[in-house]
């Protein structure tokens, strides 16, 4: 049932606190999370070929 | 048990068996992440009260798991460096320093910006967001001890120590919602009782946590076989030996 689900019944948001439009903090979550961890692991892989070689 | 420990910590041993499993973890993780980010996005139903940005969640719940799991690994792996001076246990407990930072910046991060949509406010001195700072704090302290002390077994002993001291963070994070009153929300999915969301937010949510989880592992075996490949590389111009020693690298 779409809209109608929750992660949790103690959260303490109150609905009209709640931003309309979330989506730019979103994109950020998301594109911040891949940028550092795939920077992370690209460094790692790279590191690990020139030393192997 | 010493003798157990010392077998498993060969390191001669240790690059035979993460050999295979290395690539096995790549394509678990790529999986993982990829179901995962279909789920979170195109089968999620948006939260009744967050609404979309209930989408957050998903990489900010497993960051903040991945930082506490990351810091029990090293916390771990440093009492057994210290303990029986296993030189495979401190570069574990190395390599993973940086990748715990970055989940528990990421997990400050995200959350920060779902505090504001969903509180109204980007920082609040709530124990559950505080001893996670600590935790961040505590992660900073061990890279920058690792790169400050040059001796490698100074360093590995001195770190060890900060990490398994700071170990008692761990508790008070996991628990600190139900110890204090706390505007964070409880816990949702390890709890008495089972997980209180539905199935179509848990599984984005698992899959996530465990792309996190199998990323954490191909990192930390990448990162461990890269130090032995470069200490084999460096005794071989020094006395070529038959095989890899953990003399501390110049």
């Amino acid at each position: 049932m779409k809209g109608a689900q929750t992660v949790t019944d103690t959260s303490l948001a109150a609905p009209g606190m709640i931003s309309a439009d979330p989506t730019v903090f979103i994109a950020f979550s998301w594109g911040l999370s891949a940028l550092i961890l795939g920077g992370l692991v690209v460094h790692a892989l790279v590191t690990y070929v020139k030393k192997r070689s | 048990m010493s003798k157990t420990l010392s077998q498993l910590a060969n390191p001669d041993l240790f690059l035979r068996v993460s050999s295979p499993l290395l690539p096995i973890f790549g394509v678990l993780t790529l999986a993982f992440l990829g179901a995962g980010t279909l789920m979170a996005f195109f089968f999620s139903p948006p939260d009744y009260k967050q609404g979309e940005s209930v989408r957050m969640m998903y990489v900010h719940v497993p960051a903040a798991w991945m930082a506490m799991q990351t810091y029990a690994v090293i916390s771990v792996s440093a009492f057994v460096g210290f303990v029986w001076r296993h030189r495979l246990a401190d570069i574990i407990a190395r390599e993973a320093a940086p990748l715990g930072l970055a989940f528990t910046f990421l997990a400050l991060f995200t959350g920060s910006l779902w505090g504001k949509v969903t509180w109204g406010v980007y920082w609040d001195w709530d124990p559950r967001l505080t001893s996670m700072l600590v935790l961040l704090f505590l992660y900073l302290g061990l890279v920058a001890l690792w790169s400050a002390i040059e001796n490698e077994a100074n360093a590995a002993r001195t770190t060890a120590l900060l990490a398994m001291i700071g170990a008692v963070n761990l508790p008070i994070i996991k628990f600190s919602v139900d110890w204090w009153d706390s505007l964070h929300q409880k816990a949702a999915v390890l709890r008495e009782g089972g997980p209180s969301m539905p199935a179509s937010m848990l599984w984005p949510l698992l899959l996530m946590a465990l792309g996190y989880m199998a990323l954490s592992v191909f990192y930390i075996l990448l990162r461990v076989r890269t130090d032995l490949h470069k200490r084999h590389k460096d005794n071989k111009t020094k006395r070529a030996p038959s095989r890899v020693s953990l003399e501390p690298a110049t």
